[in-house]
């Protein structure tokens, strides 16, 4: 990545890390004054018109305050994303951030989009990476997949370690139209040769997964030499 | 139970001012700083048990709030309750000696434990 993309994507982040800090407090304050009217409520002894309705609603704007902050909280950490560029990551975390935050995306086809959660006895897959590259490259391979997905489909994220380089295979699960090729598809896919190019930074490579079938990402769990230095 | 000397510290006037009369409603009677000079002072004055400090502020933020009480007033117990989500400022508001990092929006009953908490760990240091 040249310095001067960096520096955009740097710019990107530190907005969008003010504009999410400030929805923040736009949340604390509709939190705090829908949460002081219940208090209120609560306190009266009477019995005014309209209290069942009130309490309802009050209850819908307290879930869409949760709702909202999920979203900010995970949105502002996306914006930090840029503040260290090389950095150790737990894939299972990062590739949750990047699913969540592309739920909308999947909605949108009737898709269901998970990072299966590894076996417990299992340690944290980790791998020292670009982390935006990471993010960039993973969000594409979900492009790829829901470029292709039927309604109803499951992408599903497995990760795992192997001796000196990590996996991420994007499995779609459930039934494709009859006569489809999910395979030829995905190679044929508008963002496979982004793809393909933002895999490489990483020092890694992509290959399809016939039996799943699924995109794999192979990934080295130490950046490629020429990668830049942390900071 | 024992009065807890409670000071709220936000530049947000709605957010801090609601969230203390909240806590009035709770049995806590929290004192508000609507920056960090006026927190400062109000601390010089009389040092809280604890306070709920914001660290997005014009003027001394709150990590320089936070740097100068413990500094001064070591026994002042300290939450950070901020929007700002980057975990470099968690990791440096805790090696000053933040007692609790918590994040906008918080739970009034979830923030009251806390508070509590912090005025039992006070005590059990020595107050």
């Amino acid at each position: 990545m040249t310095p001067s993309r960096q520096t955009e994507i740097a710019f990107f982040g530190r907005i969008t890390a003010g504009a999410t800090h400030e929805l923040k407090n736009v949340l604390a304050i509709i939190n705090e004054s829908s949460g002081l009217m219940q208090d209120l409520m609560a306190l009266s002894k009477e019995s005014p018109a309209y209290h069942d309705r009130f309490t309802k609603a009050l209850k819908s704007i307290k879930g869409q305050v949760q709702r909202g902050q999920s979203l900010i909280a995970r949105l502002n950490q996306f914006a930090h994303t840029p503040d260290i560029a090389v950095r150790s990551l737990d894939l299972f975390e990062t590739a949750g951030l990047v699913v969540a935050l592309s739920q909308r995306f999947a909605a949108l086809k009737n898709v269901t989009l998970k990072v299966v959660s590894p076996p417990p006895t299992e340690p944290p897959v980790r791998a020292t990476l670009n982390l935006v590259q990471f993010q960039m490259a993973l969000f594409t391979a979900i492009e790829c997949w829901l470029s292709l997905a039927a309604p109803g489909n499951e992408i599903n994220i497995y990760l795992s370690r192997k001796e000196d380089s990590c996996e991420i295979l994007l499995a779609c699960e459930g039934d494709f139209p009859s006569g489809s090729d999910p395979d030829g598809g995905l190679i044929a896919a508008e963002k496979w040769p982004l793809l393909q190019s933002m895999v490489t930074p990483l020092g890694g490579s992509v290959e399809i997964d016939a039996h799943k079938p699924g995109i794999r990402l192979i990934l080295p769990l130490a950046p490629p030499l020429s990668a830049p230095a942390e900071g | 139970m024992t009065k807890i000397h409670i000071l709220l510290v936000d530049d947000e006037a709605d957010f801090i001012t609601t969230l203390a009369e909240r806590m009035q409603l709770r049995g806590l009677t929290p004192q508000v700083a609507l920056n960090g000079d006026e927190a400062l002072q109000m601390v010089a004055k009389l040092p809280p048990d604890v306070m709920i400090l914001d660290l997005k502020m014009p003027g001394i933020d709150g990590m320089e709030v936070l740097r100068r009480v413990k500094n001064k007033n070591p026994r002042v117990e300290i939450i950070i309750l901020t929007g700002h989500g980057a975990e470099k400022d968690e990791d440096e508001a805790r090696r000053l000696g933040a007692f609790e990092y918590l994040k906008k929006p918080v739970d009034i009953d979830e923030l009251t434990q806390h508070i509590k908490n912090a005025h039992q760990h006070k005590i059990s240091m020595g107050d």
